[in-house]
């Protein structure tokens, strides 16, 4: 790429003012319970790796909202598949390591009340979260991701503004609720949340993100025609762009799953690790006091 | 009966949570495509128009040129733009659409200040017109009349009631008598 056309690609920046607020505001809230929940001593909660995955969380959704990957989405596939997996796990995935809920909660004024109403024992909330199974939470996420790929969904998404907004809805919310089951973040809805449960979800994602990002990159022709009438960006003709955007969809998409995976399993032995090594410091404690 | 209190809260709750689910996912779309790829001299250019439909206060055009052998979009041309009613009754109104005034610096963009509403005549030209280069596109839009535009109000009266909203929990207690006199509630769920 030349200098005008590196030029172009960085400076193709929208600065909304609407998602600055809400994002500005995410930021404000979450910050005011951060240092709140540490001035109480609760610094476990409130740890500074959770403040910067929680921001990082938000930068991650202020470039898939306003920079060259969102602007660049309507002439170029790959760029779209970039804001799909930052929307659809990246940017859930990182603000829901920050624990989002005990902080706005502490953090938000009127945020206790509202959490009281939403998640009392009766409330909407905590009724709609707690009666959701793990396999209705695969079968949103898969349903919207296979859904919004279909050829004639997907070019309508890009000819009409308020269906893009129905995408980028649907991708984001499942997102965020797919990985709260997953990271096990509060509310603490999830019951006992046994491991094999997530193993599956987590597996089966991977496999149903894999099944039409291996269609994609594989095709001969192009699949989504929306393309072939628009101006191409820096020479990346129509195929070759679907191939890298279907590449991206495969590899680094499916690789936020197993990587979440792989912790998950890695948590498990560590804790059993633990679990066991407290029932053998009390073996040998009963043996040594027993000689 | 509700308190008027309890429903602006709950109008302010509402509002807040559809505007932070909404607003972020916003799309980007570029506009209504009018030309695709129509030759003008010795490039082709593809026409878009902001926001469907155009009115006389809001009317975007969008230019996306490019080479018949090569198909990446050109950047540093001249692009000039003009509107002008099929019936005759107002002037033409003529920009040059440029980069700086796109949020895809690929692309360029001209604003259009119509006087009034009705059947446009609007032509693209790509080209220094010294050199005598310079043949446009043309196509015919209708120009709406200027709107209240709803969505505009909604998000900054979304603000106001939220500001409200936050007013109004942030109020000392001993303010209001009411509030006072109800027993304080335990916050059981603040940890998650």
């Amino acid at each position: 790429m030349d200098n005008p056309t590196v030029y172009a690609l960085l400076t193709s920046w929208d600065w909304r003012p609407e998602v600055i607020f809400v994002l500005g505001a995410a930021a404000i809230f979450y910050l005011n319970g951060w240092l709140k929940l540490r001035r109480r001593g609760n610094a476990r909660l409130a740890s500074g790796w959770r403040l910067a995955s929680y921001f990082a969380g938000l930068c991650v959704l202020a470039i898939s909202l306003m920079s060259f990957v969102d602007i660049l989405g309507g002439l170029l596939f790959l760029m779209h598949m970039i804001q799909h997996l930052l929307m659809l796990s990246l940017a859930p995935i990182l603000l829901l390591l920050g624990e989002p809920f005990p902080m706005l909660t502490w953090g938000m004024p009127g945020g206790k009340q509202l959490a009281e109403r939403l998640f009392a024992r009766q409330g909407m909330g905590r009724q709609l979260l707690q009666k959701l199974p793990v396999g209705g939470v695969l079968l949103l996420s898969v349903g919207f991701l296979w859904g919004w790929h279909d050829p004639n969904a997907y070019n309508a998404a890009l000819r009409i503004g308020w269906l893009h907004d129905l995408q980028h809805l649907t991708f984001f919310l499942p997102g965020m609720l797919f990985w709260w089951k997953v990271t096990g973040a509060a509310p603490r809805l999830h019951g006992r949340s046994p491991l094999f449960p997530r193993l599956a979800l987590l597996l089966l994602m991977a496999v149903a993100n894999m099944i039409p990002a291996v269609g994609i990159s594989l095709a001969s022709e192009p699949i989504y025609t929306y393309y072939l009438d628009m101006p191409r960006v820096a020479g990346i003709d129509v195929m070759t762009d679907q191939v890298i955007g279907g590449v991206i969809m495969w590899v680094p998409g499916t690789m936020m799953y197993m990587v979440a995976l792989l912790i998950l399993i890695f948590r498990a032995f560590q804790q059993n690790e633990k679990a066991r090594g407290g029932v053998d410091n009390r073996r040998y404690l009963v043996e040594a006091q027993a000689a | 009966m509700i308190s008027i209190g309890r429903l602006s809260s709950g109008l302010a709750a509402v509002t807040f949570i559809l505007l932070l689910a909404v607003q972020p996912v916003r799309a980007h779309i570029t506009g209504t495509p009018h030309l695709v790829n129509a030759p003008a001299g010795e490039y082709l250019v593809t026409v878009w128009t902001a926001p469907d439909p155009v009115r006389v206060d809001d009317f975007h055009v969008i230019v996306g040129v490019t080479r018949p052998e090569d198909p990446s979009l050109v950047l540093g041309e001249t692009v000039m733009v003009t509107a002008a009613p099929v019936d005759g009754r107002s002037p033409a109104v003529t920009a040059q659409a440029t980069h700086e005034q796109s949020d895809n610096k690929f692309l360029y963009e001209a604003y259009l200040e119509v006087e009034e509403e009705g059947l446009y005549e609007v032509t693209v030209t790509v080209g220094t017109a010294a050199a005598g280069e310079q043949v446009g596109v043309t196509f015919t839009i209708a120009v709406a009349a200027a709107r209240w535009q709803w969505q505009r109000w909604l998000f900054w009266g979304g603000l106001l009631l939220m500001a409200g909203w936050l007013a109004w929990h942030n109020l000392p207690q001993q303010l209001s008598p009411a509030a006072a006199r109800r027993p304080k509630r335990q916050h059981q769920v603040a940890n998650g």
